[in-house]
């Protein structure tokens, strides 16, 4: 990806988020972009959690999500279907979900694992 | 070795606290520091400063921190020899002086690394001991170099010949201890603290034929080893198994399921008792304790990468994983790189057809740190993808579902070998014979067949996090201390990411730069420091014609501002002072 693309991407998941940095790990890696404060709609707790995205392939591919370890709902269980995964020398929980994936807008993207929360919620 | 002199403005700054806190801590309190380095970063720094053609020779070593319970671990991440033309040489060689221009690009470069510099230099003996001299500016240099990089340890090396000896610095205080190099190549070599006089512990009577096979120092090699098995089931049982029997002295076994009634067909030491009741983990420290009770089983009855096997883990010299998937092993290795641990990761595939086997392939690879990973070549972006698809994350197998094949002496096998590897490391047993390598294994055929791994990948994504250490934002200070005590700290800390949580690798840089830049009012003071020390000096001056004294002092005052004003705002401004 193409450094004003990397930036292009990180200004606008801050846009839409709060908040967003690039912690990609080390040149020539896939962009990671570290979300510090999303705010998660109840029961999911702690809000604002961080979450961690990486964009391998982007746009032909869909972007990665990755949500804080200590997230859990109201029976203090961690999302559905979930794995502890490695990134950036930490756990970060990982989820399965399928959403249509049109590969123009980043923020949009993101959006779509957050519905995750939200439907499981209901 | 000297300190560089040009730090001296900034060091008179903490100079009274550091006489009240520079003194080493009582043996009792204090912690300890590791340092891991790769043979080939330590053949590059050796070949630096042992070479005396010119005269004494230094460098920096930039390490990230791993930080433990009782003891830290600097992993050695880049080498930076002092050039020559930075250099100020007394008339015997020795170093005086080295320029304030490399001591701000070595802080500039550590701290955007998120890194520690650690000065080396050798006194060309066997085993070293601290001059005096070194002492006194150590305290100088060390004194305010460790309150910019706290909570990060910072210090001196020594280096010798078989050994090392080191001081160590944290947050204003020579408090922590130099326990020993950690040097990591084919096999891990230890050089321990040149100081350190400890009396090798008594050979264990019940090791007495292994011993004859390797030689008794082998037995006090492995006492002191700590070797962590992710995955203590099929294959994992049988390296724990093993390990206990050849003596290592800490087993950190990883594993959160139960014993279960389809393992008491491979897993080695399970009973019926123990189906649905006992962890896998609990088999370890059984075997432990029967065998020999001095060996310490740390059981986590968790999954990797849980954070307390994280915790755990972090402390082993070797990691053996026999885990399942392609994911657990690319976890397992990403870790294992970034706390430079080496890796013995061993699988096999089992494909039957009818009632014959179609296929019994396996293999153990030995993944060492500054050696191609597992990443690099054997776990590709198209057989993770390929698994992703067919176990998403999250998915869960039916419990009752048929396990993979499996047969336990196929198993043991690849589990013998791997033992082997873990043996060698420790012990250097093979003479270099085996290192960082693949052994392929036929099941059917019955055949091992070692093999020279294929290079490793310029744009690795493990390999790429070679040495990272702690996540930055989770490198907090050590419990017990003073920092840990003061709420402030944490603030000021924090201050220094623009991101609270995880810190950037890359925006760090920047805002570590915006950071050292400095204020009007910074320069302000560092120009006045620099027109008072001009001033002192014209006033002190011989003679006693005004004009003589004025042209002088002017002269001395465009070079002192030339060579001094700059630096001295930047480090002021590094140190906090901002107006």
């Amino acid at each position: 990806m193409e450094q004003a693309e990397r930036e292009r991407v990180v200004s606008e998941l801050a846009c839409a988020f709060g908040a967003a940095a690039d912690v990609t790990p080390a040149p020539g890696q896939p962009l990671h972009v570290l979300l510090p404060a999303l705010e998660l709609p109840a029961p999911w707790r702690p809000s604002p959690a961080r979450a961690l995205t990486t964009w391998a392939g982007w746009p032909a591919q869909r972007p990665e999500f990755f949500i804080d370890q200590a997230v859990v709902g109201e029976s203090g269980s961690r999302p559905r279907s979930h794995s502890l995964v490695y990134q950036l020398g930490e756990p970060w929980t990982q989820f399965s979900f399928a959403f249509p994936w049109t590969g123009r807008d980043p923020a949009p993207a993101v959006q779509h694992w957050m519905t995750r929360f939200v439907k499981e919620r209901s | 070795m000297p300190a560089n002199l040009h730090l001296s403005g900034l060091l008179r700054r903490h100079r009274a606290r550091d006489r009240a806190d520079a003194a080493p801590a009582t043996r009792e309190q204090q912690r300890l520091v590791d340092i891991r380095i790769t043979s080939g970063m330590l053949d590059r720094v050796r070949a630096h400063v042992e070479d005396r053609t010119r005269g004494e020779e230094a460098g920096v070593l930039l390490c990230s921190v791993s930080r433990l319970d009782t003891f830290d671990v600097l992993l050695a991440r880049e080498w930076v020899p002092v050039p020559e033309t930075a250099l100020e040489r007394g008339t015997a060689g020795s170093v005086l002086s080295w320029s304030a221009q490399f001591n701000s690009a070595v802080l500039e470069r550590a701290m955007a690394m998120g890194a520690s510099p650690v000065l080396v230099h050798s006194h060309g003996v066997q085993r070293p001991a601290f001059s005096d001299h070194d002492r006194v500016n150590e305290r100088k240099l060390f004194g305010a170099v460790s309150r910019l990089v706290s909570p990060a340890p910072t210090g001196t090396l020594l280096l010798g010949d078989g050994s090392a000896a080191g001081s160590f610095w944290l947050a204003g205080r020579n408090s922590l201890g130099f326990r020993r190099l950690v040097i990591l190549g084919d096999t891990i070599a230890i050089w321990p603290a040149a100081a350190q006089r400890a009396r090798p512990p008594q050979p264990r009577a019940r090791l007495a034929r292994q011993n004859a096979a390797i030689g008794p120092r082998s037995d006090a090699l492995l006492a002191a080893a700590r070797v962590a098995v992710v995955g203590v089931s099929g294959g994992g049982s049988h390296v724990v198994q093993q390990l206990i029997y050849q003596g290592i002295g800490t087993l950190i076994p990883v594993d959160n399921q139960l014993i279960d009634s389809s393992n008491l067909g491979r897993v080695v030491g399970a009973t019926a008792a123990d189906v649905d009741t006992t962890p896998k983990t609990r088999l370890a420290s059984r075997t432990a304790m029967a065998v020999d009770p001095s060996i310490t089983v740390t059981e986590i009855a968790d999954r990797f990468p849980s954070p307390t096997a994280i915790r755990a883990m972090r402390s082993a010299d070797v990691i053996v994983a026999c885990v399942d998937t392609f994911a657990a092993r690319e976890a397992v290795n990403a870790f294992c790189r970034r706390y430079m641990i080496p890796l013995l990761d061993f699988g096999i595939a089992i494909r039957s057809a009818g009632e014959r086997l179609a296929t019994a392939d396996g293999q153990l690879i030995a993944s060492l740190p500054g050696r191609p990973c597992l990443r690099c070549w054997f776990i590709t972006d198209t057989i993770l993808a390929a698994e992703r698809r067919d176990r998403p994350p999250g998915y869960d197998r039916n419990p009752d579902a048929p396990g993979d094949p499996q047969v336990v002496s196929m198993n043991g096998t690849l589990a013998s070998e791997a033992c082997n590897s873990v043996l060698d490391l420790i012990t250097g047993y093979s003479g270099g014979r085996r290192g960082a390598r693949i052994w392929q294994y036929d099941g059917r055929a019955g055949t091992l067949a070692a093999a020279d791994v294929p290079s490793a990948r310029p744009d690795c994504p493990a390999c790429a996090e070679e040495g990272f250490g702690d996540p930055p934002h989770a490198l907090t200070a050590p419990a017990g201390t003073a920092e840990a005590d003061d709420p402030g700290w944490r603030g000021r800390r924090a201050a220094r990411h623009r991101i609270p949580g995880l810190s950037s690798r890359a925006e760090p840089r920047k805002e570590v730069r915006r950071m050292a830049q400095p204020t009007p009012g910074t320069k302000l003071v560092a120009h006045g420091l620099v027109g008072a020390a001009v001033a002192v000096i014209v006033t002190k001056l011989a003679t006693t014609s005004k004009a003589a004294k004025a042209f002088i002092g002017a002269l001395i005052g465009i070079l002192a501002h030339a060579l001094l004003d700059a630096p001295l705002a930047g480090l002021l401004a590094r140190a906090g002072l901002q107006l």
